[in-house]
């Protein structure tokens, strides 16, 4: 249901900017804003008992498919997904046909997201067709209101272009968001090299790959003393890397996906090619490195690299499926359940509803009094099995059907209402 | 009976699946060394073999094992790239099991190709080769071949040598010479060794004297210089001065080995022709096994009851 007015009674704060932080609070929404501990004559009252509110997710690295791949996905049913998994904000890639890599195309996008509930802040390309050749027009796109400049999976393989686009981004302003890979070490593998790569028989590429790339990106930013995002780090040394580069004082943060915090790649031994993704799963012993990177902060942003696919690109042979995972939708509840045990839910909200949008210069939701209700709910501990009638992505790409997952979502308030499902 | 449905990697065998096997090969062995070397035993069944790779030797194989079976048999062979882009390989197959057709042999560039159309399709599936994955058959029949010279294949040692990067025999037989208590050991140039393969248990070994001085068998594997665009060593002379192995080297060790090679053999490579020819070689006779072997396969997926 959707309500104008609504007063969800003794509901718990999960916000670390908010002064009710750990708090059971009578949240009122009304006409879109917050109001706190105030009584109400509201149209829909719900008892939040179980449920806790933050300020909505961010998801800071999503695929779509409109223009160009409206089979996978279109930036209506984006919305919908992204409701359905508490996300309220996101970064829309540039990876779409034509790539968005001028000022017209942020606005086109920035058009078709206005009609839906999400703010969805298009990534400018950083090269002109994601060639990773000339820079693209940064300034433009940033005054079209893109935020982030980036080729997105492709990483940037001449380093004279980030050379460039470091130094760049300093008038144009936006943040350089890239991958960090010398993609000749991939060697040809598709999985990790590893254990299992081994027992089934896969060339596997080292993660050595990402981590070449990494110093190199760590150090034209060091030398350029420019900002640098890092996008899906996925293994032990790159946390390492990022953590002594953190502590050297250069500007870098970094980001890693949901799944590399639940799956390893020990995940594989099965072929089931919803688990082929770039980066590759890694090792169990980089799956642990990668949470504590995220507890100890080295880790800034968790995303989802939500990556539809149809299912002609996925029901093939391992090494012929694309990569990607359909995962927005399961972005809170995966992160959640793979660190559970260890991690407290403001970790998880400061890296996926207040840093991503730091990042980006985007204004922080807060559960304040009279602040704009741009609000999930959830129940942290409430345990459920994720199904495929659950999604609501064009696209069924997700290993995390039938799985048991922690952290149900139970709505969204957005500045076209709040919906919540039955308790 | 067997306690698979398919045989799709050896690594989902037991032991006592792998001995049934080389039990009931023994059998079949012994049938097509008799002058009708067929039996009635699948004349109700039809097997397609399906190859998305060159293959002559693992093909006619099959196809012979198939017929001296009495089974009826059909065979396709495609690209895997035409493939790719056109048709699917679950509707490739499908199209085939419309046909009613029984079993589904099938040869594959990709690894867990087969592994994958087990769970898509309705049929019983025998990888023939899927990638640098599995190649069940080729192991058992080593195995099935050492067993028969040797007497057993438990406590023996046998080293692998050549790419083990990019080998599927390699990776089956590691997995069925352990089940069966044999000692591994594989051996080549490190850039075609892959990291880690010493977490499966078996030693790694780049000098070939020394994996030879330690071993009872030698499985010679065959050789290319490029596989995609990376050239791993030099130049074939110099892999052939390194791993190469020819009679003055066989003779210069400190005891006999037999001699192995899944074929086909590049003569004067990794194997020299009096070597290849000479009497340490079983190289032949893992040929003939190879089609009692894969008898005994068919058979036993077909659910009959063991003799």
């Amino acid at each position: 249901m959707t309500n104008k007015t609504v007063l969800i009674k003794n509901i718990l704060v999960i916000d670390p900017r908010s002064s009710f932080n750990r708090q059971r609070i009578d949240l009122g929404i009304v006409e879109g804003k917050i109001s706190i501990n105030i009584p109400l004559d509201a149209e829909t009252e719900i008892d939040g008992s179980n449920l806790a509110v933050s300020p909505g997710l961010f998801d800071f690295q999503v695929s779509g498919g409109e223009p160009g791949h409206e089979e996978k996905e279109t930036v209506s049913t984006l919305a919908a997904a992204a409701l359905n998994g508490g996300v309220t904000g996101l970064q829309l890639m540039p990876n779409l046909v034509p790539a968005t890599d001028n000022r017209g195309s942020v606005e086109y996008l920035k058009s078709l997201a206005s009609r839906t509930p999400v703010t969805m802040i298009p990534a400018g390309a950083l090269s002109v067709n994601l060639e990773g050749k000339d820079m693209a027009e940064l300034a433009d796109m940033f005054s079209g209101g893109a935020r982030g400049f980036t080729d997105d999976k492709k990483s940037i393989k001449n380093p004279v272009l980030l050379h460039l686009a470091l130094q760049y981004a300093k008038i144009s302003g936006g943040l350089i968001l890239t991958h960090a890979e010398e993609s000749a070490m991939r060697l040809g593998g598709k999985i990790n090299e590893g254990l299992m790569s081994v027992q089934i028989g896969m060339i596997g590429a080292p993660s050595i790959s990402e981590e070449i790339g990494l110093m190199r990106n760590l150090a034209l930013a060091e030398y350029h003393q420019a900002e640098i995002h890092i996008l899906g780090i996925s293994s032990k040394k790159s946390v390492s890397l990022i953590r002594e580069a953190k502590a050297k004082g250069i500007k870098v943060t970094c980001s890693v996906y949901a799944h590399q915090l639940y799956f390893s790649d020990e995940a594989l031994a099965g072929f089931d090619s919803n688990l082929k993704v770039w980066p590759p799963l890694r090792s169990e012993l980089d799956r642990q490195a990668l949470i504590e990177g995220v507890q100890d902060g080295t880790i800034d942003v968790i995303s989802s690299d939500h990556r539809p696919e149809t299912i002609e690109n996925k029901a093939v042979e391992f090494g012929f499926a694309s990569d990607g995972i359909s995962g927005i939708e399961t972005l809170f509840s995966a992160a959640r359940t793979a660190m559970f045990d260890n991690t407290e839910l403001e970790t998880l909200i400061q890296c996926m509803a207040i840093s991503p949008r730091e990042l980006l210069g985007v204004q922080v939701p807060v559960v304040e009094h009279q602040q704009t209700a741009d609000l999930f709910f959830y129940n942290p501990d409430e345990e459920f099995t994720f199904s495929k009638e659950q999604l609501r992505s064009k696209s069924k790409n997700s290993p995390f059907i039938g799985k048991t997952l922690k952290g149900k979502i139970y709505g969204v308030s957005t500045n076209s209402g709040c919906t919540i499902s039955d308790i | 009976m067997l306690s698979v449905k398919h045989l799709l990697g050896i690594k989902y065998l037991n032991r006592e699946d792998i001995a049934l096997i080389l039990q009931t090969a023994d059998t079949f062995l012994d049938v097509i060394n008799r002058p009708i070397k067929k039996v009635p035993s699948l004349r109700d069944i039809t097997i397609v073999n399906l190859f998305f790779e060159n293959s002559t030797r693992t093909r006619l194989s099959f196809e012979l094992a198939e017929k001296r079976l009495s089974a009826d048999t059909l065979n396709f062979t495609a690209s895997s790239s035409s493939v790719s882009k056109g048709e699917t390989l679950i509707d490739t197959v499908n199209n085939i099991l419309s046909m009613k057709v029984d079993m589904v042999v099938m040869r594959h560039p990709q690894a867990g190709a087969a592994h994958f159309l087990s769970e898509q399709v309705d049929s019983i599936i025998v990888n023939a080769g899927d990638g640098a994955h599995e190649h069940p058959t080729q192991a058992l029949l080593d195995a099935f071949s050492i067993k028969r010279k040797l007497g057993s294949v438990e406590g023996k040692k046998v080293v692998i040598v050549g790419d083990i990067l990019h080998s599927r025999v390699a990776l089956s037989n590691i997995f069925c010479l352990q089940k069966l208590g044999a000692e591994v050991a594989v051996c080549g140039p490190p850039t075609l060794i892959p990291r880690h393969i010493e977490s499966l248990g078996v030693r790694v070994e780049t000098n070939l004297r020394k994996a030879l001085e330690w071993c009872d068998v030698a499985n010679m594997l065959r050789i290319q210089l490029e596989r995609q665009d990376i050239k791993y060593f030099p130049s074939l002379r110099e892999y052939s001065s390194l791993y190469g192995l020819n009679a003055a080297y066989l003779e210069s060790l400190s005891k006999e080995i037999v001699i192995m090679h899944p074929g086909p053999i590049n003569r004067g490579i990794e194997i020299s022709s009096d070597v290849a020819d000479g009497p340490h070689s079983i190289i032949l006779d893992q040929v003939e096994n190879g089609v009692a072997v894969r008898m005994a396969v068919l058979y036993l997926l077909a659910g009959r009851q063991p003799e």
